[in-house]
């Protein structure tokens, strides 16, 4: 189904408003995963504000899908997501980065409602999707598992595992997302450790592969609406992303994978939110 | 008198178990049938996750599967569970309080002719590090089927340590009530007081019995669960003893003869505790009960190592 122009609308304006929760979370408190947040920011929109079933009031439901941010440190965006979708007050925001905050620099499930995995270790969420998704077919439930990862973190040999067991075993309930920015802490993934054969690797490993504009809200919703793409087979999704996305500074910029603005900075961050911004303030 | 073999004795506890309680899953990581666990995979072929030799992934997909109120029983060689897949059984399992169920299949020796690589004297050492969890050492046939039974009643993680070799009886089973984080008195003693756990608390009744007859009566006291560890009984114990000694199949440093020495540290009018067991990085390879003579760790070497201290 073809995506209307209002849904489009409303969900580039969540993911407008995601921005902003990362963006003045790291200008008010310091120090975030602001590049790594940015790149995700679109996809998180999409899933959690018009495909993933939930239950607000009762985010433990067990008929709702799941979510594992496998990234752990990209959970501003998450944060910023649970809030826009109304699991928590914008006010939450205000105690990142202070003592005994429910929103720590990675998600803890114990501390914030809506979060499904305390997560922050890399290569631990395809392996936590299998279970998950293994568990809900023996359980003859159709819910499904979605799983973001970085694509640094596709070194960790644990998702490696993970995706032998998944097309091994049939689990076409989970939807992974590999947020595909090109960057990491010391460079780029592609000197680094090269990945740009995700596509080819997961085939081989026998997962059904789309690859997308990870900031196009359009083809993001109709790429993970059509999952799974192949009947008994995992899906993966390789967004193709800026890291950083929505900062001109920090775009592609190695040096904003943490941010801790100054003040010049963080004025040019809220000029550009008001430019984009200005789009929906006529609403 | 017969010796046990306890996976056996795990193989029919587990099908009993399973029969009960439809919750219960085996994973294994091509490891299932060495850990005993082919008789409830024959009966619930369905309830059989078979992840292939992949430990990290295996405790991930048993943390997922609990989240689905399943509670899984994972069974691997001992090294390859408790150290390559540490990281996501204290992240994954332990803080999250996950209803996972972690068996380290031939604990301590009991692969003494394969090496340094599968055997495992550090086990206990890094599980009593995770959050949350419950280690048990069963050291006798009725010891292996109640930690199973406790395990799954338990809600939380529980570390099995199983043994591998045939066990003789600790004591008779008629006589004896089993719990989590109580340790039971096995021989009355007033002489000197050995706190054994898992398969050297057989060693240490042949201990005190050969102690005996050097007029040296000791008290032997089992802790089948080294953690949450009996800490009221373990300080009223001490008060009147002298000396302590302590007896694991594992190495000296960080196991449960530590975590004895870390409570009584803090108590005044503490006997001195001896721990006795594997020096870290001790490689010496052969026949178990052999491996055991050379540590020193069989009744006759705990005996000789406790009248050397006394003299």
């Amino acid at each position: 189904m073809a995506l209307s122009k209002e849904k489009m609308n409303f969900l580039e304006k969540k993911a407008y408003n995601i921005r902003k929760h990362i963006i003045e979370a790291c200008i008010n408190h310091g120090d975030g995963h602001a590049g790594s947040s940015l790149s995700c920011t679109d996809i998180l929109a999409v899933l959690y504000m018009d495909i993933m079933k939930l239950d607000v009031d009762n985010p433990k439901s067990k008929d709702r899908d799941y979510f594992i941010l496998s990234a752990g440190h990209k959970c501003l965006a998450l944060y910023g997501t649970l809030v826009e979708k109304g699991f928590e007050s914008a006010s939450i925001m205000d105690t990142y980065n202070q003592l005994d905050t429910p929103i720590p620099g990675h998600p803890d499930r114990d501390k914030f409602r809506g979060v499904d995995f305390s997560t922050g270790s890399l290569g631990h969420g395809l392996p936590l999707a299998c279970g998950l998704a293994k568990g809900l077919k023996l359980r003859n439930q159709s819910n499904k598992v979605y799983v973001l990862m970085g694509d640094g973190e596709q070194g960790e040999g644990s998702i490696w595992e993970a995706a032998a067991y998944a097309s091994h075993n049939k689990l076409d309930n989970i939807i992974a997302f590999i947020d595909k920015n090109g960057l990491q802490i010391n460079g780029t993934t592609k000197d680094v450790l090269n990945t740009n054969s995700l596509k080819e690797r997961y085939e081989a490993f026998g997962w059904e592969v789309k690859e997308i504009n990870g900031h196009d809200v359009k083809e993001i919703h109709e790429t993970v609406s059509s999952a799974p793409f192949t009947q008994g087979k995992p899906s993966l999704i390789i967004a193709n992303t800026v890291k950083g996305k929505g900062l001109s500074f920090a775009e592609n910029n190695l040096s904003y994978h943490h941010w801790d603005p100054g003040e010049e900075e963080a004025n040019i961050a809220r000029e550009e939110l008001s430019k984009i911004g200005k789009r929906w303030h006529s609403e | 008198m017969n010796r046990i073999d306890p996976r056996k004795t795990f193989e029919t506890t587990l099908l009993e178990l399973g029969k009960s309680n439809e919750n219960i899953l085996a994973v294994s990581c091509d490891s299932a049938k060495g850990a005993g666990m082919s008789s409830f995979i024959n009966e619930f072929p369905d309830r059989y996750i078979e992840v292939g030799i992949s430990e990290q992934n295996g405790v991930g997909i048993c943390s997922g599967l609990s989240q689905v109120d399943f509670i899984p029983i994972i069974a691997v060689i001992t090294p390859f569970l408790t150290m390559r897949a540490y990281e996501q059984i204290r992240t994954d399992i332990g803080y999250i309080n996950a209803n996972v169920k972690l068996v380290g299949s031939g604990g301590g020796l009991a692969y003494s002719t394969l090496g340094f690589t599968h055997e495992a004297i550090e086990d206990i050492a890094v599980m009593r590090t995770i959050p949350n969890m419950t280690i048990l050492c069963p050291g006798d046939g009725y010891e292996v089927d109640q930690a199973l039974r406790l395990a799954i009643e338990h809600e939380g993680p529980v570390y099995i340590r199983m043994p591998r070799h045939g066990l003789l009886p600790i004591r008779a089973a008629e006589n004896r009530n089993i719990e989590i984080g109580k340790s039971e008195t096995i021989v009355e003693g007033d002489d000197v007081l050995i706190l054994a756990t898992g398969t050297m608390v057989r060693e240490a009744v042949d201990a005190a019995k050969e102690l005996e007859a050097s007029g040296i009566k000791a008290k032997v006291e089992s802790f089948m669960t080294v953690k949450p560890i009996d800490m009221e009984k373990l300080v009223d114990l001490c008060k009147s003893y002298e000396h302590i000694f302590t007896v694991e199949e594992h190495s000296k440093t960080a196991g449960f003869g530590s975590s004895v020495a870390e409570i009584l540290i803090s108590e005044k009018d503490m006997g001195q505790v001896h721990i006795l067991g594997v020096e870290e990085g001790s490689t010496r390879v052969g026949p178990y009960r052999e491996i055991l003579e050379v540590y020193g760790l069989t009744g006759e070497g705990i005996a000789k190592s406790i009248k050397e201290k006394l003299k």
